[in-house]
């Protein structure tokens, strides 16, 4: 036998071959061949690994390093590096997602640590086309010692014993299948394997039967010895065609070893197998169709009972189970029923395998024990989402299954919790979904298929589908109506118990299960014609322009912008979004995250375009001043000129009305003004925004608080209509010991001083901010600006959680920012009343909440002290009730925002309406703007006025070739650290005209169709 | 197939060939494959290292390195046991390679004549 020091193996699943892990395979050959190692270092096939997304994969053993994304001009280096001189080629190694580190040894990688492997317990390790390797790794040692040592009835037992249950979806107890199979009268019986894999986005049984066909033989085998058969038939789609390569070979193999055959070890029981391709109809596996189809007649369903355990095949007994089951059975007669049962939970015993697609980092196949929670095996596994996006759902078991929203990422996976959920475990599909999926759009992607895969033997399914898809394809082109939700879970629950077959009476479940917990996404699109997650494009004219609060026409402006036309491309703007100047500088531009380009490249700047556009106008002079109509004589009163006052009284002031703004601070803007640091929004900046106000006419009265200075009722009295905007100032208490010592400072209290002028003593001390947000940065940056000697922020979940805008936690950091992640302060010290150290804990990720995220949880015994001089909390605000006065009574909600009428934002008193972070809680710049924005258009409308507001109707055209070649984003030029901490100058410049016009050139206007 | 034993003796001989694979803490023997290592001859070495180990049937693999900076040493191989220390020999020879194996992986007895550095 020829030694190797060293063996290569290469996955040759349909993943990696796919990739072209045949080429590199030879590749390797060669290279290894013609620096004379090819009798040093052997080269072999393997099966799916299971990080499909990372393929061609590749393990070198004896270190079990693991290559991924081998590419062909890789393998030199790669020879040379490991094979010749014996070290790691690190570039080429695994980089886990949660730390960002490098990981060579195989089994210490995250993906695979969580994992428990029996179905798959050989794919990756041994050679599917060589039965002596499975044989190496225990195989057919289950077979031989069922058919030498045990009764028929006693393998039934065990497996009974097991727990084992149908992995096919259904969860059947297999046992007792096989136990019926074994009672039932009739000769001969038959054993059949369903390995017609057929839900989109599963491959699960494809992976088993590349990488380890051997196990599902002796399953088969020990089956047919425990019912009494001796013939066997497995049911492929033919569009495996490694598997059915692999699968054939495997019983070949068997046959020549007399593993398959007559008189199997000597024991008098003889078994014999045969391969049938499907055509590719989902219905053949759904299994009264898939004896059908075995027979040689029309793959339809039958009416059960008689189940094929009493008469299946030609009317004989017959077990059909699914692949992955099988390839538990081998391992479970060998070690024996306790050890299988002892994996797993109460009522689902073993593991489970799981195809993971969709949006998820580590794409591939992954083998759990039962009972793991849904979000470990997304997030600890599964590497979590990509691109920073969050997680909205996961669907299991296909168009038979469900979905299952964020809150509910703790469930423990098996049988009856899923069931519970209303989804089922299904065959092993396991879709995650982030928040660009719409779930009217995937129920009618499932739907679709069904429809499409409907036999068509039964009324329900084949007419009640295409009724049902007629429906949703209306709600997602914008024609839904009311009633639809209601009559789509008529027609669902009709399905559901008339039709004839198993596809049939689960086709609903898609739908079913997405208005269980995505009704309002159906109501939005009913009612509002309004697709969240942009993706019923006939809905809207383009992902950003959908995504954006204020719904500014951002592909128009672009355009305008590359075209060198910047008053138009201003006026574009200013049409949905009077506040352009400013927004151009702090919004948190939602709008990028959905844009097409990043899915070539990287996002379309957009928020710096818009500050492009508007600084050009501003080089030139002062902003253009809109044409205010004639007055209606009527007056509105609007307290608060933030965001949203200042965009309702933009609004009603251009419609014609009398408008006054009240202010208690002594400068208009709100958290504009006193909120946001000057080095992100200069003062002049913000001023020349709100002169345009002024110009129009609108009365800006600062330094009157209301409630104290002039009361509602005589506002009430004064105007004929109120726009309550007075936002969330409030600071908002940690709850821990201390906070009334010297030195501690809330966050927005702190901005606000600086704002305004007032002097904060920073110099030279150590501060500890506590939060998160774009307050906590805000404050950290300002410290550090301020001559602090130390900035600590002090957060308790990591950094992917942090609510602060990226740009903003990076621009921290850059400038000497301290973030400690998981930690959590405990209690503030003091000597002599002054402040000196924050108690601390560190925190672990725990359980999921309700939103997604994974609770902190204390560290026992973790606790340490920052030795601080000044400890700022920055945790958030609240509504400052104190403009109420008894005139009347606005109702509030516990948290003290106010509660108005979602659509027009009235409140409970006549002609009063509020709206902003006074209604939300703290929330962004553009919200509050369309706040005003929907106020206005509502206060107009109470007023009796004609409107004052319409959106822009735009020739949508090309100005220019669309350029799909790579282009990177460009950056917009910043100070360095120096000037940055010399004061509070802007930080970001600009870009050059040169830069703006680049970018704007990289638009792939989605908005012409 | 007719009997288990008749599969028992098919699972040890090919056990052998996937032995490389399997999991557990196993004795490493590195060799020193750097320029310096494979001009003095540590291919031949390697080579005999891995004949010696299957024929001696010890779970032991061979990895090789590149250069350690001791090249005047060369061939160097260094034995890793599992609860003993590292030990290196220099100056390696296929047959003193071979008595490695015997000696010191099999025997648990550490040829201090041969060894650099312990």
């Amino acid at each position: 036998m020829q030694l190797f020091r060293a063996h290569i193996l290469i996955c040759s699943g349909t993943g990696c071959h796919s990739f072209g892990s045949g080429s590199i395979k030879e590749v390797f050959k060669k290279e290894l061949e013609k620096r004379g190692l090819d009798k040093e270092i052997k080269v072999v096939d393997t099966g799916c690994m299971g990080l499909c997304a990372y393929g061609p994969n590749v393990v070198v053993y004896p270190e079990g390093v693991l290559y991924c994304t081998v590419k062909v001009e890789d393998i030199q280096e790669l020879v040379e590096e490991h094979f010749v001189k014996g070290r790691i080629l690190k570039r080429l190694t695994y980089q886990e997602v949660s730390s960002q580190t490098l990981v060579q040894d195989y089994s210490s990688i995250n993906f695979f640590k969580k994992q428990k492997r029996i179905a798959l317990r050989n794919c990756g390790v041994i050679n599917p086309e060589s039965i002596k390797e499975y044989i190496a790794r225990d195989g057919y040692f289950g077979l031989g010692e069922a058919v030498t040592r045990m009764e028929p009835f006693q393998v039934i037992e065990e497996i009974k014993k097991s727990g084992l249950r149908g992995r096919g979806g259904g969860g059947f107890p297999t046992g007792l299948k096989w136990e019926f199979a074994a009672r039932a009268e009739g000769s001969p019986k038959y054993v059949v394997c369903n390995a017609d894999e057929g839900d989109p986005g599963a491959f699960m049984d494809r992976s088993i039967l590349e990488g380890d066909p051997h196990s599902v033989v002796e399953g088969m085998a020990i089956a047919a010895y425990a019912i009494g058969a001796s013939k066997g038939f497995v049911y492929v789609r033919a569009e495996y065609p490694i598997a059915v390569k692999r699968l054939k070979l495997a019983i070949e193999e068997a046959k020549a070893m007399g593993l398959l055959g007559d008189n199997i070890f000597g024991a008098g029981f003889s078994f014999d197998l045969e391969v049938r391709l499907g055509a590719g109809a989902f219905v053949c596996g759904e299994e009264t169709a898939l004896l059908a189809s075995i027979e040689g007649r029309r793959g339809e369903p039958r009416t059960r009972p008689p189940f094929p355990a009493a008469s299946g095949l030609w009317g004989k007994p017959t077990i059909i189970n699914n692949v992955e089951t099988l390839a538990n059975v081998p391992t479970i007669v060998r070690n024996g029923w306790s050890w299988f049962a002892e994996i797993g939970t109460e009522k689902s015993k073993g593991t489970k395998v799981f195809a993971l697609a969709g949006k998820i980092k580590n794409n591939g196949l992954v083998e759990v024990p039962m009972g793991t929670k849904l979000g470990e095996v997304i997030y600890d596994i599964g590497g979590g989402i990509p691109g920073g996006k969050k997680f909205k759902a996961a669907q299991t078991g296909g168009p038979s299954g469900g979905c299952i929203p964020a809150n509910h990422l703790n469930v423990p996976i098996d049988y009856e919790s899923l069931t519970s959920l209303g989804t089922i475990m299904g065959s092993g599909g396991l879709i995650i979904m982030d928040e660009d999926t719409c779930m009217v759009d995937l129920a009618k992607f499932f739907l679709d298929f069904v429809k499409d895969e409907s036999c068509g033997k039964c009324t329900p399914c084949r007419i009640g589908s295409t009724r049902m898809l007629e429906i949703l394809d209306r709600i997602t082109k914008g024609q839904g109506k009311e009633g639809d939700i209601e009559l789509l879970l008529e027609l669902g629950t009709q399905i559901k118990e008339t039709a004839l077959c198993g596809l049939g009476q689960t086709a609903p479940n898609p739908v079913i299960s997405t208005i269980r917990y995505f009704r309002h996404e159906y109501e939005a699109h009913i009612r509002d014609k309004y697709c969240e997650a942009s993706v019923c494009a006939t809905m809207f004219n383009s992902p950003c322009q959908n995504t954006c609060p204020a719904g500014i026409d951002i592909p128009i402006y672009i355009d305008l912008i590359a075209q060198g036309k910047y008053k138009e491309a201003y006026d574009v703007m200013k049409n949905d979004n009077p506040l352009s100047v400013i927004c151009g500088r702090v919004c948190h531009h939602p709008c990028e995250g959905r844009c097409n380009r990043a899915k070539l490249d990287e996002s379309i700047a957009i928020r710096d375009l818009k500050r492009f556009a508007t600084d050009m106008l501003l080089s030139e002079g002062d902003l253009p001043v809109p044409e205010v109509a004639e007055s209606n004589g009527k007056k509105v009163a609007v307290v608060g000129s933030g965001p949203a006052g200042l965009t309702a009284a933009y609004y009603l002031r251009k419609a014609g009305y009398e408008v006054v703004v009240y202010e208690a601070l002594p400068v208009a803007g709100g958290m504009l003004a006193v909120g946001i640091p000057e080095y992100r929004l200069p003062n002049d900046i913000l001023q020349s925004e709100i002169k345009i106000l002024e110009q129009m006419g609108v009365g800006i009265k600062t330094g009157v608080r209301v409630g104290q200075d002039v009361t509602l009722t005589q506002l009430k009295e004064d105007y004929d209509a109120i726009f309550l905007a007075v936002g969330a100032h409030k600071d908002q208490n940690l709850g821990i010991p201390g906070e009334k010592l010297r030195g501690v400072l809330s966050g927005i209290g702190l901005l606000r001083e600086l704002n305004l002028g007032n002097s904060v003593d920073m110099e030279g001390k150590r501060i500890a901010v506590i939060g998160g947000g774009n307050v906590a940065m805000d404050v950290a940056r300002s410290a550090i600006r301020k001559g602090a000697k130390e900035v600590h922020v002090v957060y308790r979940r990591t950094r992917d959680d942090m609510p602060a805008m990226n740009e903003e936690i990076e621009d921290a950091i850059k400038e000497g920012v301290k973030i400690s992640y998981l930690a959590s302060p405990t209690r503030i010290l003091g000597k002599g009343g002054k402040v000196v150290g924050l108690g601390c804990i560190q925190c672990t990720l725990g359980d999921f909440d309700s939103s997604g995220r994974r609770k902190p949880v204390n560290v026992p015994g973790s606790e340490y002290v920052l030795e601080v001089d000044m400890v700022v909390p920055a945790i958030g605000q609240q509504v400052d009730g104190s403009y109420a006065d008894g005139g009347f009574k606005l109702n509030t909600n516990n948290n003290g925002t106010f509660v108005v009428d979602p659509k027009t934002y009235a409140t409970n008193v006549e002609g009063v309406f509020a709206g902003g972070d006074c209604v939300t809680g703290p929330d962004t710049v553009v919200t509050a703007i369309k706040a005003g924005k929907v106020a206005a258009q509502s206060i107009d409308k109470y007023l009796g006025g004609k409107g004052v507001y319409a959106p822009l109707t735009p020739e949508r055209k090309l100005s220019a070739p669309i350029l799909e070649e790579v282009r990177e984003r460009v950056r917009m030029a910043s100070l360095d650290k120096d000037e940055r901490l010399a004061g509070f100058k802007e930080v970001e410049l600009g870009f050059t005209e040169e830069e703006g016009l680049r970018e704007a050139g990289r638009c792939l206007r989605c908005d012409i169709r | 197939m007719k009997t288990i034993q008749e599969l028992e003796k098919i699972r040890r001989d090919a056990l052998e060939e996937i032995r490389l694979r399997e999991e557990g803490e196993k004795i490493r023997v590195v060799v020193g494959l750097g320029t310096c290592g494979i001009a003095a001859g540590a291919r031949e070495i390697m080579n005999a290292l891995t004949e010696e180990i299957a024929r001696q049937n010890v779970d032991a693999v061979v990895t090789p390195t590149g250069c350690i900076g001791f090249c005047i040493q060369e061939p160097l191989i260094e034995v890793h046991i599992p609860g003993m220390k590292k030990v290196t020999y220099g100056n390696v020879t296929v047959d003193m390679a071979k008595e490695i194996v015997e000696k010191h992986l099999v025997g648990r007895t550490i040829l201090s004549q041969w060894v650099i550095h312990e």
